[in-house]
């Protein structure tokens, strides 16, 4: 056979034939449900991008160890594929693309940090893929058109509202004066302003018990903050909160500590705990106060349960609340598929519409998407304070404490 | 009053890591007329080196300078006879790519090797201050302003004194008169770059006593030090020192008496304007 009399169906043979090899390598062909997440697993975010995929992981073998998810009266398994957007949102949503596109994804997992995860929004509302996400606690994230984002993180106001709230519980146990005078400084950042929307919706309506008598930005990576921190001395407050990326918060608080400041309660909002945090700055961490998301030491029963597993599989204590929110959102979409029986898109985010897990480990122990929070978790946070030999005790809620908090003159 | 006093005692000391950090970028600017891009990688590797040297050996920060020095003179002559070297007669802007590539090569490095994550450095005295009279002085900021006037006063009496200053300043003035009078101008720029490059990296060892260790590093100063160096005279090293103390000046006044977050903006528009007034000198 020459080349000229070659039959015209070897290229269409060929194409389809590379389809299938394709189809085979990206595992298309079984009945696995696959979902996926680009997270920022090297570049400026990488540790935190780890802490994610564990937790994600983690889930995922669960899920699968109990049999998968029932689909159509048959259980089928879970993959979980995750690519690295080297923390850089200009990757990110052709990542997400690829996973719906080539790789089959029924539902996606967010990646970490707000500027990342509004990169990757558009593409999962663009194809009405359902969009988990546990990685950006910005209300900019949940704005109208993003009507298939669940987010299992609180807005960042959660964090300055439950500082508050606990600050309140104190003053109700009369340890701590009314009205309570706050110096409050942010992070010009949408995490900053929202920190700050946070308290002033407490504080206005609450004239009687706080006076707030600094409120003032500071630019992020900001070269200094000793001059903040002298305007924060002259106004004599008896309280200091600050919303701070590390950066900015190991610089600010180096140039407390060195003015010799000291306040009844100091807190960067959710600052505070990190293992990073302490090599730092040593034992001037001690007694600071920080709101989480989650931490090691609440009380749930999931929540020992996530503690023993994670840290029998990846070792070293569990400090940070990134793989275990990561971990409930993972878990959340699982139970959703199943709940729904269907890998179709819209089946998947009524199912997420309706979900209520009762045995969160987050705090308040319930996961569910309220509509009227555009489908954003609003469970106020745990408020915690590091101790001076380690490690963090758990001040409020009252129903999980773990002793008084240590209040300063 | 004495929060007046301590606004501007921060603002001395601030103003003089600016300077400390800046003198590098002058003085191969002066001699070169080379807008070194990677002054951003240099003060990045300062900090790693000292950071990896604390963490793994113990060291303290201030012994680390002893290997930053020559480690920095070493890559910084290394990069020059490598690669500047061979684009000395190109347009600027080729040389500006060139460094900026070696930049962004130095920063990718970082992140393959230590990853991303903030790193801090702690030591006995990081958290001390001194008190005088009603001031609170940070003992690592007064170190940093102590070295910074030390490396001012050292590169002034070399620039002075010595012959190889001789050959920097001639070099500068006028490189083929330089060269016409036996001047080893190749040489002279491998040893400006070598010595502005071992500036920046000790000036990143001295600043990881109170900023934190990340790839971005360079990129967070870099700009901050164009400033100074615009503002201060592009040759001009005790200029260099003036406007550094002059910016981190007035930096604090407004953070303080105007407003926080206004704090970066007078670099920027200290900058603009020191560009516009050079602009309509030379017009």
């Amino acid at each position: 056979m020459t080349p000229d009399s070659r039959p015209r169906w070897f290229p269409v043979l060929g194409l389809l034939l590379g389809v299938g090899l394709f189809q085979a390598c990206s595992g298309g062909g079984d009945d696995t449900i696959r979902i996926g997440a680009a997270l920022p697993l090297s570049g400026k975010h990488a540790n935190v991008g780890g802490f994610f995929r564990d937790g994600y992981q983690l889930a995922v073998e669960e899920a699968n160890a109990a049999g998968g998810v029932e689909i159509d009266g048959v259980r089928r398994p879970i993959e979980l594929r995750v690519y690295d957007d080297k923390s850089d949102a200009s990757i990110s949503p052709s990542l997400l693309e690829r996973l719906i596109a080539v790789d089959g994804a029924v539902a996606l997992l967010s990646g970490y940090s707000t500027p990342l995860v509004q990169a990757q929004v558009i593409v999962p509302m663009r194809r009405g893929i359902p969009f988990m996400n546990a990685g950006g606690a910005s209300k900019s994230i949940f704005r109208e058109g993003n009507q298939w984002v669940f987010g299992a993180l609180s807005p960042v106001e959660s964090l300055a509202s439950t500082t508050l709230e606990w600050l309140m519980w104190e003053q109700d146990q009369d340890r701590l004066p009314k009205p309570l005078r706050v110096a409050m400084v942010w992070q010009n950042t949408d995490h900053g302003r929202e920190y700050r929307t946070g308290v002033h919706d407490v504080i206005e309506g609450q004239t009687d018990r706080f006076e707030l008598v600094l409120d003032e930005s500071f630019e992020h990576l900001s070269s200094d903050h000793t001059s903040l921190i002298v305007k924060v001395r002259s106004v004599e407050a008896d309280v200091f909160l600050s919303d701070a990326h590390e950066p900015d918060f190991l610089l600010q608080h180096r140039a407390y500590v060195e003015q010799g400041l000291g306040h009844i309660a100091v807190s960067y909002g959710a600052r505070g705990p990190e293992r990073s945090v302490r090599e730092g700055l040593g034992e001037a961490v001690s007694h600071l106060v920080s709101a989480q998301w989650w931490t090691r030491a609440l009380p749930y029963e999931r929540s020992r349960h996530f503690v023993e597993r994670y840290e029998a599989q990846f070792g070293g204590p569990v400090t940070e609340y990134y793989p275990a929110v990561a971990y409930e959102a993972a878990r959340a979409l699982i139970t959703a598929i199943g709940n729904a029986g269907s890998t179709a898109p819209e089946t998947i985010r009524d199912a997420l519409k309706n979900l209520e897990l009762d045995d969160s480990l987050l705090p308040g122990g319930r996961l569910y998407f309220p509509e009227e929070s555009r489908l954003q978790i609003e469970n106020r946070c745990v408020i915690v304070q590091n101790q001076p030999e380690g490690g963090v005790r758990i001040v409020f809620p009252p129903d999980a404490a773990e002793g008084p908090a240590y209040l300063g003159s | 009053m004495v929060d007046l006093l301590s606004v501007l005692a921060s603002g001395i000391l601030v103003g003089t890591v600016y300077a400390y950090m800046a003198y590098g970028l002058g003085l191969i600017y002066g001699v070169l007329r080379v807008v070194n891009l990677a002054h951003g990688a240099f003060l990045t590797l300062g900090v790693y080196v000292t950071w990896w040297l604390n963490t793994t050996f113990g060291m303290d920060p201030l012994v680390s300078i002893l290997i930053t020095v020559p480690l920095g003179f070493a890559l910084g002559a290394t990069v020059e006879r490598t690669l500047v070297f061979r684009l000395r007669d190109s347009p600027p802007v080729t040389t500006l790519l060139l460094l900026f590539g070696v930049w962004l090569i130095v920063r990718n490095a970082l992140y393959l090797i230590f990853g991303g994550a903030d790193r801090s450095l702690l030591t006995s005295y990081s958290l001390e201050s001194l008190a005088v009279g009603p001031l609170t002085l940070s003992i690592p900021r007064l170190i940093v302003s102590a070295f910074s006037l030390l490396g001012f006063v050292v590169l002034a009496l070399m620039l002075k004194r010595t012959w190889s200053g001789l050959a920097l300043r001639a070099v500068a003035q006028d490189r083929e008169a330089a060269a016409l009078s036996g001047v080893p101008v190749n040489r002279v720029w491998a040893v400006a770059f070598g010595i502005g490059s071992a500036l920046a990296m000790s000036a990143g060892s001295l600043m990881s006593l109170f900023y934190s260790v990340t790839p971005e590093f360079g990129a967070r100063f870099l700009l901050k030090s164009f400033c100074v160096v615009v503002l201060g005279g592009l040759t001009n090293i005790g200029g260099i020192l003036v406007a550094g103390i002059g910016l981190g000046i007035a930096e604090d006044l407004t953070a303080f008496y105007v407003h926080t977050g206004y704090r970066d903006v007078v670099s920027f528009l200290v900058l603009t304007a020191a560009l516009v007034m050079r602009r309509a000198d030379s017009d």
